[in-house]
């Protein structure tokens, strides 16, 4: 086993109650007095000005600076209206460049806002203006795509109210945006996890809990498992690679001290609109004693789907109503994925009211069937919430095209994978309560273009978590060449996660048709999720020109190289 | 709406299903109806009702799962009926009487412009929790048919067929 270095945070912060960015006070020492942040404004129309700058923050305690559009974290609320050209003045008062990148939105790619591919970066002092046609509605984000600004503070909610009718009409309509503050650089975070990538990871088997396990199984079985781990250069506590040991978990900009508070009254239906505009953290997302109907993906209306819980993954969104019938208060909770923290916030007919935080869930470990292991075939059933019958998919042997990589660039290859939709993920199957999955998701338009693809273009997602390496098929993006496809054609993207960990799919200018396990169109989405061991595919017209990012959204893993660019021709 | 009647009017097509908004435009309450000059072939699934004359009462509720609850009832030629729609859904859906080709153009037309909305005596439109009627009479032995056009919910199955017995 190895040791864990000493940390000065092994648990996680609460928060400060009236923490975040104090810009209107004015300075460092306004910073440490601690006062209410400014409400997050809402920007409507179709001509902005966003400034980016710096703002001194306190979230824990400690005075930091955060990335800030107009001085405000999360950056404002922007509400478009489809069928409207917006334009964006973004000048830069940073000292480095910067770049804002609009999360999930079809426009022409030089609008697109990824420095290197798409345009060149707004440099310090410099205003870059965005015009575009707005061209479909929904919940949607920004944010920067330049160093780790995503993880400093900058990022916002977009809403685009349709041109027709809202087929979802509600009484109160909130944004619910979830992120992680750190109060550490996020550039020696990074180093640090390429150091020594379990440095967050507080959740490790010790020898206390080897001890308790043999007690239990029987040393020899304790032992030949956590061998076993060892030999596979794997660990089942890799829920996620940043934990709540640094995070700090933000609902709109708010600790869970700060708790920020959306008002009803009793009998109304509030359209909560989820966006998680976090770096690196999945949350599962509930709210006791209030039944969740979802009713849009990632900006897409789908059929609407009545659930208890759900799990968002980084730069996902999901809309859903709720409809509180009695004078009291309900906690939004939004717990990490690796149960390390967690986001609270609260609705309640009456300000200042609040109720009980529900205590974390245990930690889940992964077991094998996640790793790909084929003996654990027989078992992969386990969690599954059922219901499809037929074309519900399941365990598939996998092939592995890149056998060259397979020393460094990735360190484990899963014999099977699962190609079901039906699976929660770790930490929520069987949990006792009904847990949206994707095989619930089924967009309500079809797409206008939907032929089957002329071709497959299969993808690895690879990875090297003792090295924290990261990459599609086993290749780093400065090694890799572009994915090209033809102006006009529909390919299908089959992407198989060899990797043991969770990883947000992302690709920028073109929609991703999510197909059931037998191959249907299933739903519409801009960022796809992949569960350890899992094999999924989607269709995409190539109906945009020009160069497109493609990258997993856990901030440090692109960064480490898990990126392709996409060309359309 | 008045674009859409217009494009409706100038789809031969669609004259039919034109014929019956007219009708519903000039008469509301049902009463002028006979004024109006109208052949009797342009209206091959009935006419707006009396709702003093209607013999009984049919219930039917919308939900998400894009169905109609029931989506097959009977009818006698020439009984006139109230319908009444309940949407048990959380997001809006409406009922709209037509024969199936009607009903299928009309929906082409919501996917192409989903401003429209429905107004006329032969279509109710209800947003999540509402209740809503349509008083109608079924004057002719055959197959009327019923759908929901808010987009994606006709081409996933919600409709349905009154057998005009």
């Amino acid at each position: 086993m190895r040791t864990l270095p000493p940390l000065a945070r092994r648990r996680f912060v609460q928060g400060l109650a009236a923490g975040g960015a104090l810009a209107a006070l004015g300075g460092w020492r306004a910073a440490l007095a601690q006062s209410h942040p400014a409400p997050t404004a809402e920007l409507r129309g179709a001509e902005f000005h966003l400034e980016i700058g710096e703002t001194p923050v306190n979230f824990t305690g400690a005075a930091r600076v955060a990335t800030t559009v107009n001085g405000q974290l999360p950056a404002p609320l922007l509400r478009w209206r489809e069928g409207d050209t917006v334009t964006l003045h973004v000048t830069n008062r940073l000292r480095e460049q910067t770049s804002i990148h609009w999360h999930g939105i079809l426009l022409p790619s030089n609008m697109d806002g990824v420095p290197g591919l798409s345009f060149d970066g707004i440099d310090p002092g410099q205003t870059f203006t965005y015009r575009f046609d707005v061209r479909q509605s929904g919940t949607y984000w920004y944010h920067s795509h330049s160093g780790f600004q995503e993880q400093t503070g900058l990022y916002g909610a977009i809403v685009i109210d349709p041109r027709r009718r809202d087929p979802i009409a509600s009484d109160r309509d909130y944004t619910v945006l979830l992120s992680d503050w750190t109060d550490e650089d996020p550039m020696r975070l990074f180093n640090k996890l390429k150091v020594m990538p379990d440095y967050y990871n507080g959740i490790q088997p010790s020898v206390q809990s080897l001890r308790a396990d043999a007690a239990s199984r029987g040393w020899r079985a304790a032992l030949s498992e956590r061998l076993m781990w060892e030999q596979m250069r794997m660990n089942p506590s890799d829920l996620a690679d940043v934990s709540g040991a640094t995070y700090t978990f933000l609902t709109n900009g708010a600790t869970p001290a700060g708790n920020w508070t959306g008002l009803f009254t009793p009998g109304e239906r509030i359209r909560l609109r989820f966006i998680n505009g976090s770096a690196m953290t999945y949350f599962d997302v509930r709210i006791p004693g209030l039944k969740m109907t979802v009713v849009a993906a990632d900006g897409q209306d789908v059929r609407p789907v009545d659930v208890e819980e759900f799990r968002i993954g980084v730069a996902e969104t999901y809309d859903v109503i709720v409809e509180p019938q009695d004078d009291r208060a309900y906690t939004i909770f939004s717990q990490a994925m690796d149960r390390s923290g967690y986001a609270r916030a609260t609705l309640a007919p009456r300000a200042g009211m609040q109720v009980d935080v529900p205590a974390l869930d245990r930690v889940q470990l992964l077991g094998m069937m996640d790793m790909g292991m084929a003996h654990d075939m027989g078992g992969g059933d386990h969690g599954m919430q059922h219901g499809s019958g037929a074309g519900q998919g399941g365990m598939v042997e996998v092939k592995h095209p890149y056998p060259a990589e397979r020393g460094v660039g990735n360190s484990m290859l899963p014999d099977v994978v699962s190609t079901r939709l039906d699976d929660p993920g770790v930490g929520l199957r069987d949990n006792g309560r009904r847990v949206l999955t994707y095989a619930d998701l089924h967009s309500i338009r079809e797409p206008a273009d939907n032929r089957t693809p002329s071709r497959e273009i299969e993808l690895h997602l690879t990875g090297n978590m003792e090295r924290y390496m990261w990459s599609f098929n086993g290749v780093k993006f400065s090694d890799a060449k572009p994915i090209v496809l033809r102006y006009g054609e529909r390919v299908r993207f089959v992407l198989v996660n060899d990797t043991m960990m969770t990883h947000p799919i992302h690709l920028h200018g073109l929609w991703s048709d999510l197909e059931s396990p037998d191959g249907a169109f299933q739903v519409r989405k801009h960022t796809i999720t992949l569960n350890p061991a899992q094999r999924l595919s989607y269709r995409v017209s190539a109906d945009a020109r020009g160069h497109w990012a493609y990258h997993c959204h856990l901030l440090y893993h692109m960064e480490a190289g898990m990126f392709r660019a996409v060309v359309v021709e | 709406m008045k674009d859409a009647l217009i494009r409706l009017s100038q789809a031969a097509a669609l004259a039919l299903l034109f014929t019956a908004a007219a009708q519903a435009a000039g008469g509301h309450d049902g009463h002028n109806m006979s004024s109006m000059a109208m052949p009797a072939a342009t209206a091959p699934i009935g006419k707006p009702g009396d709702a003093a004359r209607a013999t009984r009462t049919i219930n039917i509720d919308m939900n998400d799962a894009m169905r109609f609850t029931p989506d097959r009832i009977e009818v006698k030629a020439g009984e006139t009926v109230r319908i009444n729609v309940r949407n048990v859904g959380k997001i809006r859906h409406e009922l709209v009487l037509g024969t199936d080709a009607d009903l299928k153009a009309h929906y082409d037309m919501m996917m192409k412009d989903p401003g429209m909305r429905h107004e006329e005596a032969n279509a109710v439109s209800l947003e999540a929790g509402k209740s809503g009627q349509i008083v109608w009479r079924f004057d002719k032995a055959g197959t009327v048919s019923f759908g929901c056009l808010e987009p994606g919910h006709y081409s996933a199955g919600m409709k349905g067929a009154v057998s005009v017995l």
